[in-house]
């Protein structure tokens, strides 16, 4: 693998862990703000449900 | 656990579909790889999922039945060149599904109820838009389609939904390989769509969305219908895009090449290149099938001027993605806009050719005129796309 690839591979799974963690996780919603309700599930929608 | 619920990507149980299908796959091909072909155990694949998981499982598979043999009937008894006829008679089932939006659910009789409820098929449009290339590509091919090889192709559980839109002689040569595409090297590919296509979609999009989306405040400002469009632009980019990289990945675990569907679009420096680059399987069949008959047509009653011909055919095409996305008013002004940035392009090309010189930018450098034409073309996109969204009517 060259080094390019590595560094392009290290920061995708570092951005999933990362994100990983703080939208499914701790949900920084409530870090932000410890009285928001969370829904269980995630809010996005299939904006292209239509097709 | 739910069954006949999960429209593919939509949810974790369609991930652990695609674990169980991978590994199904290939304990298939260590153990009886040697007498069913691969076709066949693909084909297994496709009805395990929509009889276990897709929503509407007989609905989908009436429906795929009657499209094959209205394409057998057209391939049969219909030898007219003109293509329009076949073209509204598969798309028919669309037309019908799009027309829904006339009758609200508050209002509607029985007999629109039921009709709803038979023809709103996840993924309906995307099956038509692919039978409908499969016909115009095979309408005078001597070779017998297969209802195996039809079924394989329509119902191909990653590209059911929302594509990438496959062409069919593509596709079967892929299927016609056998196992052999089932190596090291397409799993290894695959890996790298899935992996990018989680973080496009379930990282980037949902962050996007919950960090800056439903924080925006309505407040009728210009601020915010800027903010918004360049926030909804990028949502949607990241949120297509990974689905359709999610799509490939797992396309290529099971050996089968799926087209590209995004390609950096927001470098583009021009409305073609952008439908290279920006839904880019859409973009080439629409091309095909839409814009390259319409130009021949007009050609052939010798009408206008050569320019002419190819702005209407631009502009026409367009429109029709518009209405293919839904008969909604947005949908509809989204896609003549896109055909508007196309006509304008062309003729600008065209007088570009005529006078030997740049009309727009002038004497400026190769660089700069590639910059200032991303820039603008960005701008252009994310307000189409702002008309696309449904927000501001």
């Amino acid at each position: 693998m060259n080094k390019s690839k590595m560094i392009r591979n290290t920061v995708i799974y570092f951005l999933l862990f990362v994100g990983y963690l703080f939208l499914y996780v701790v949900k920084f919603e409530v870090i932000m703000d410890p009285n928001t309700e969370m829904e269980a599930t995630s809010n996005v929608k299939f904006v292209y449900q239509q097709f | 656990m739910e069954l006949n619920n999960s429209l593919p990507f939509s949810d974790l149980q369609f991930f652990y579909f695609i674990g169980a299908a991978v590994l199904f796959m290939f304990i298939g091909k260590l153990t009886i790889g040697k007498k069913v072909k691969y076709k066949w155990l693909l084909a297994l694949l496709n009805v395990l999922y929509i009889t276990l998981l897709f929503t509407k499982p007989l609905e989908i598979l009436i429906m795929i039945t009657a499209l094959y043999l209205v394409v057998l009937a057209l391939k049969k008894w219909y030898t007219s060149n003109n293509i329009v006829f076949p073209m509204l008679a598969l798309a028919l089932p669309v037309f019908v599904m799009k027309s829904m939006v006339f009758f609200p659910e508050e209002n509607q009789s029985d007999l629109v109820y039921e009709l709803k409820r038979i023809i709103q098929i996840a993924g309906l449009s995307y099956m038509v838009f692919k039978v409908i290339g499969l016909y115009i590509d095979e309408r005078k091919s001597k070779e017998f389609l297969s209802f195996l090889s039809f079924f394989n192709f329509t119902a191909f559980v990653p590209t059911l939904l929302i594509g990438p839109l496959d062409r069919f002689r593509r596709f079967d040569a892929d299927v016609n390989k056998g196992y052999v595409q089932m190596n090291a090297s397409f799993f290894s590919k695959g890996w790298g769509n899935l992996i990018l296509g989680l973080l496009y979609k379930f990282i980037i999009a949902e962050a996007i969305y919950r960090a800056v989306m439903v924080n925006l405040v309505d407040d009728g400002s210009v601020f915010y219908h800027f903010a918004y469009m360049y926030t909804y632009l990028l949502f949607l980019f990241f949120d297509f895009a990974g689905y359709s990289l999610l799509a490939i990945g797992f396309g290529n675990f099971i050996g089968i090449d799926v087209p590209i569907n995004f390609d950096q679009p927001f470098l583009a420096v021009n409305p073609k290149e952008f439908w290279k680059k920006w839904h880019k399987s859409l973009g080439d069949w629409l091309g095909d099938y839409f814009f390259k008959p319409i130009f021949k047509d007009l050609t052939s009653r010798k009408v206008f001027t050569s320019i002419t011909r190819q702005n209407i055919a631009l502009f026409l095409t367009f429109t029709l993605m518009g209405f293919w996305n839904g008969f909604e008013l947005h949908y509809i002004v989204s896609g003549m806009l896109f055909g508007c940035y196309s006509v304008g392009h062309n003729y600008y090309v065209y007088r570009c050719k005529k006078g030997k010189k740049d009309v727009f930018f002038g004497k400026l450098g190769p660089k700069t005129v590639r910059y200032l034409s991303i820039f603008i073309m960005f701008n252009l996109t994310a307000f189409a796309i702002y008309i696309f969204s449904g927000k501001l009517f």
